[in-house]
């Protein structure tokens, strides 16, 4: 069984509580969005269910923070791009709470990277830029998996599905749905 | 019977209607909200699809979602100034602004606005043509009129937003009804065939709730259903919002012939979400 079979049936819509990007105007539309969000604002404030968005979001600031200006590395490094950490924002908002919580970093260009990194053999990287281009690429033992995804709902199924193989390799297909 | 013909919004034959009716009582098996009930528990008949004269509507949107890629410039906002019918007279900048706020109310982190793209109303604020960056959206408020004068307004601001900017492809169709329920029947299930339950041996009332469900249907079709009692909530007449987001989420291209189809089928499957979730007594309010 691989680890997609058993992926939760949730995950390629990235979570129930996933930002939907909103286009309604009416004052209804608006009412539904804040009840939605009142109620994701509440699940992550629980430890329980929150963990991986929390420390991801403060790993990003983090992030900002450090790559605030020019040159920020000694190297002539642009600074974070304001579009990249929104985009990285919503990525990580969208990020399933039973997912590890990955590293966030800030590349040389203004990108976000956000990496989960288990073994040399079992890593995956997604790198953020401003207008919501995801472009990952997975270790997965010996076979390699690269691809771009573009930021619309949630987390792009290809990526979710990478993540859980990574996860799969690391930990056996089991982890896949452990607290399901 | 034809089931098909149950979820069609023409008018139905007296025979049909009675066989939808007949086939929408069977096995509608769902309990009931009362906390003193441990016998026999009645169900709640799903309603029967069909034009409603006043529908609850309080907004529909038909939406196409592409990347992120398209830029905002002077250039592209003269061009939709250009094409865009004059009945939309008013146009915004939509912008997004995102801030964390500490215990005592102060900012916290701030990060400046960036434009999303461009909002053009028209003259009586009922349409609103949307250009983003990551898409296109068309809404029509209150009143509603009829599916059949709206697609099309739609697909024509479509174009003029596939000749404005470009894009190289559609990620995500939605069709997107959100209704507002002021009257439901009964009140004590909130008006829905499948009301949300406080487990009887608790005895406790239920004075509020937001469910959500995504599902998907054959073809690649899925929705999000959010269900939800508008605060502050009156038990005796609880007003309901019942939001049906009908999406598909596979690639096609700008110009793809299938895109009316797929629209098509997703307010079908809008239908069918809508008309299953209340009852056929609340239905019957707004006839």
């Amino acid at each position: 069984m691989s680890a997609t079979s058993v992926m939760p049936a949730f995950w390629p819509y990235g979570g129930l509580l996933a930002s939907d990007r909103n286009r309604a105007v009416s004052h209804e539309g608006d009412t539904l969005r804040r009840y939605v969000r009142q109620v994701r604002k509440e699940a992550r404030d629980s430890i329980t269910l929150s963990r991986t968005n929390i420390l991801a979001l403060r790993d990003l600031e983090e992030a900002r923070h450090d790559a605030a200006k020019p040159n920020w590395d000694g190297y002539g490094a642009r600074p974070i791009s304001l579009g990249a950490y929104l985009q990285a924002s919503d990525f990580l908002r969208a990020l399933p709470a039973d997912v590890p919580p990955p590293d966030i970093a800030v590349d040389p260009h203004g990108e976000v990277l956000v990496e989960w990194h288990f073994t040399s053999r079992q890593v995956l990287t997604v790198s953020i830029n401003a207008e919501g281009r995801l472009a990952y690429s997975a270790q997965i033992g010996l076979r390699k998996v690269r691809g771009t995804e573009w930021q619309v709902d949630g987390v792009p199924r290809p990526i979710i599905v990478a993540l859980g193989r990574v996860v799969a390799s690391v930990h056996g297909p089991s982890a896949a749905v452990r607290g399901r | 019977m034809n089931s098909e013909s149950a979820y069609s919004q023409q008018g139905e034959s007296d025979l049909q209607f009675s066989c939808a009716r007949l086939h929408s009582k069977v096995l509608r098996f769902t309990g009931t909200t009362d906390s003193n009930d441990t016998g026999l528990r009645g169900f709640n008949e799903m309603a029967v699809a069909r034009h409603l004269s006043n529908a609850p509507i309080t907004e529909a949107l038909i939406d196409f979602r592409t990347s992120a890629t398209q830029s905002l410039t002077p250039e592209r906002l003269d061009r939709l100034r250009a094409v865009v019918p004059n009945e939309y007279s008013t146009v915004e900048d939509i912008y997004r602004f995102e801030a964390a706020f500490d215990r005592t109310g102060r900012i916290q982190t701030a990060v400046p606005e960036t434009q999303l793209g461009w909002m053009f109303r028209s003259a009586d604020g009922r349409q609103v043509a949307q250009f983003r960056r990551d898409g296109f959206t068309f809404n029509r408020l209150r009143p509603y009129t009829r599916w059949e004068e709206l697609l099309p307004q739609a697909l024509e601001l479509w174009q003029i937003f596939v000749s404005v900017f470009e894009p190289t492809e559609v990620a995500r169709l939605g069709v997107r009804f959100i209704n507002r329920l002021p009257k439901v029947e009964p009140p004590g299930s909130y008006g829905l065939s499948e009301p949300p339950r406080v487990p009887v041996e608790l005895h406790w009332e239920l004075r509020g709730f937001l469910n959500r469900l995504v599902v998907v249907q054959e073809g690649g079709l899925s929705a999000t259903l959010t269900q939800a009692a508008e605060d502050p909530v009156n038990p005796d007449r609880p007003i309901v919002l019942l939001d049906v987001d009908a999406f598909y989420a596979e690639s096609l291209g700008p110009n793809d012939s299938e895109i009316p189809q797929v629209l098509q089928s997703l307010r079908e499957m809008k239908n069918r979400a809508f008309f299953a979730s209340i009852t056929e007594e609340t239905a019957r309010l707004y006839e």
